[in-house]
């Protein structure tokens, strides 16, 4: 059936009220996304009732699916990451994990890369589900980074392995839904994979910048070029070779180098840049190293050793090698568990499909499992180890019931919203308005389709499957080449995760700073619009 | 655990109760059912931004929700010693 949903000025505004109310109230407002979300969500719903014709039944079972995309893809994991990060504050061992890092280097600018991009993309290469920025970024107020700006590094540093990261799973979901042949793949690949390795260095640029400005960038220069080179290098070498091991491969490479790297002679030394002359080492950094401590108590690791301090995250490395590559992964991702829905459509005939089991939730190799094992392993050490005092359990659970609820609101509303809006017509209506306002310049925008797609689901898998099909049709009307597009649609959408509601809220929630999720895109906006921007006028000379 | 932190978690509760409503009215058509779950869906919603509102409007005066134990909420006196003057 055909879609009657008239492309007009006055539809195409109202699918975009509720993204534009969102930003607005998130950044100019600096409402929490717990507030925020909740208004967007009521937009989209009323708009969906109302001008896109869609009946309370499509309204209701896509708002279901928004609950339980909410509760099994996104805060099954940011339970039990503020959980690990809890006890690990529990038993003050940021301040040795944060000497032991000196260790490998004193050079603290190295270290901010280490964790906010190499260790980011590394994680983002195994694991996804927006663990890296649940993992890094309370590593990194761990260190010293201010709260803010260690959530905005993190966003920048990972983002970049999205699409070939997770065993390439968005990759994955792009030649599925475009259904593209083998040369045309292979093309597509490597158009994404240069367009990803552009991103790659400017996240190392700008994570310089965010550090010390242009003195950063100097210091920095060797690291940026040479980790880069191993990141985005392979990811562009390996396109041509395994779709599902690139971002993997290329995420270990990237880390790995930042070992030797601290030990030459321009990391073997301190950073000329004083942390006090340091923006994302600023005052809030130095009050938030204090964080390492919980509240009431002084800080005192009481000869906890760097190895013991990371013993959670080690859990947590253990956990997902022993499950995801090996040959268990095959037994255990037999059990999964999802909802039926039937076939809804909308006065307009915009027609969701029937589905067995929507989005399936894998208990058993699901990056939340691991984390929750992890953070009790990690409690156990500690509580054996003596450094977690009596009345430790109830503080851990009690600090993670007060950081987890605001974030479980703000979730629900964010993934209910985009779901309703996507099951109404209207993200289909944003596309394609898009496209037929900028005809001939289609691919200077094609990148911010995969923005789009990214901040209103958090997915690069999701952007793809919503967003890849149409971006290869209107490439084809427009005589625009195929390969290119598709390259940009994805690249996009990992920048986009910078941007994520979800993302963002998972960072602000794990470093302790709930609420200000308008301060952080403050920053991620821009670098996300500007990535758009920059791929999309290397599109426009490439189709 | 702070007010807000108490009804935020109401406000969660109202809306992972309003799923089971909103799932079998949807897939049975049943309008008792869909009705009853938007309501819960929506208040559970609304709840949050709804709370920052009253937040803001308290805190010009001399009271804190967002500061305040509920504990010390539930008290009278909490109350009485925090009565806005001239109002």
């Amino acid at each position: 059936m055909e879609i009657q949903i008239p492309l007009t000025l006055i539809y195409w505004a109202a699918a975009f009220l509720p993204i534009l109310a969102l930003l607005l109230l998130l950044v100019t407002f600096r409402w929490g996304a717990a507030e925020a979300g909740p208004v967007a969500w009521l937009i989209a719903t009323v708009i969906a009732l109302t001008l896109y014709r869609a009946p309370f039944q499509v309204v209701a079972l896509e708002s279901v699916k928004g609950v339980w995309s909410a509760v099994f893809s996104i805060l099954i994991v940011i339970w039990p990451a503020i959980l690990i990060y809890e006890v690990t504050r529990e038993a003050q061992a940021f301040e040795p994990f944060r000497r032991g890092l000196e260790q490998v280097t004193p050079h603290r600018l190295l270290q901010v890369m280490a964790f906010g991009w190499g260790f980011a993309g590394f994680l983002q290469g195994i694991m996804g589900f927006g663990v890296p920025v649940a993992v890094c970024a309370p590593l990194l107020v761990g260190i010293g980074v201010s709260p803010l700006y260690a959530v905005v590094i993190t966003l920048v540093g990972h983002a970049w392995n999205n699409t070939f990261g997770t065993l390439a799973v968005a990759w994955l979901a792009l030649k599925e839904v475009t259904a593209l042949s083998g040369a045309q793949a292979a093309l597509t690949a490597l158009y994404a994979a240069a367009f990803i390795g552009l991103f790659n260095i400017i996240a190392g640029f700008l994570i310089c910048w965010f550090y010390g400005r242009g003195k950063a960038i100097k210091e920095g220069l060797p690291a940026v070029l040479i980790i880069s080179l191993m990141q985005g290098g392979a990811t562009v070498a390996l396109s041509q070779w395994n779709d599902s091991l690139n971002g993997f491969i290329a995420g270990i490479f990237g880390f790995l180098v930042i070992f030797p790297l601290a030990r030459t002679p321009w990391y073997r030394k301190p950073s000329a840049i004083a942390p006090e002359k340091s923006p994302a080492l600023a005052s809030e950094g130095l009050e938030a190293a204090s964080l390492s401590a919980p509240y009431g108590t002084e800080v005192n690791p009481g000869g906890m050793g760097f190895h013991l301090a990371f013993s959670p995250y080690y859990a947590l490395l253990v956990i997902t090698f022993g499950v995801l590559l090996t040959p268990l992964v095959k037994v255990l991702d037999r059990f999964a568990i999802g909802l039926p829905f039937p076939e809804t459509i909308t006065g307009f005939s915009f027609t969701n499909p029937a589905t067995a089991a929507y989005s399936p939730f894998r208990p058993f190799i699901h990056a939340g499992t691991f984390f929750f094992l992890a953070a009790l392993i990690g409690f156990l050490i500690f509580q054996r180890t003596g450094h977690i005092q009596k009345g430790g359990a109830g503080r851990i659970l009690a600090q993670t019931l007060e950081k987890t609820i605001p974030a479980t609101i703000a979730m629900v509303a964010l993934t209910t919203m985009s779901v309703v809006m996507r099951g109404t017509g209207q993200a289909n209506v944003l596309a394609h308005g898009v496209a037929r306002a900028t005809g001939e310049l289609y691919a200077f925008m094609a990148p911010f389709i995969g923005v789009l797609g990214a901040f209103m689901t958090g997915s690069n898998v999701a952007s793809n499957i919503l967003f890849g099909n149409f971006q290869q049709i209107t490439a084809q009307v427009i005589g625009l080449k195929e390969a290119a597009v598709l390259g940009a649609q994805t690249a996009g959408a990992a920048a986009g995760n910078t941007i994520a509601p979800g993302k963002v809220l998972l960072g602000t929630t794990t470093a302790g700073i709930l609420g200000r999720e308008g301060d952080v895109l403050r920053i991620t906006l821009p670098v996300a619009l500007g990535l758009g921007a920059l791929i999309g006028v290397v599109l426009i000379f490439l189709a | 655990m702070r007010l807000s932190i108490v009804l935020q978690t109401i406000a969660g509760l109202l809306t992972l109760l309003a799923v089971p409503f909103l799932y079998v009215g949807g897939t049975r058509g049943n309008a008792l059912l869909l009705a009853l779950g938007f309501l819960l869906f929506t208040t559970g919603m609304i709840i949050a931004p709804l709370l920052r509102y009253i937040i803001r409007r308290e805190s010009r005066g001399p009271l804190h929700l967002r500061e305040a134990p509920l504990w010390k909420i539930l008290d009278p006196h909490y109350w009485r010693d925090r009565r806005p003057q001239g109002r």
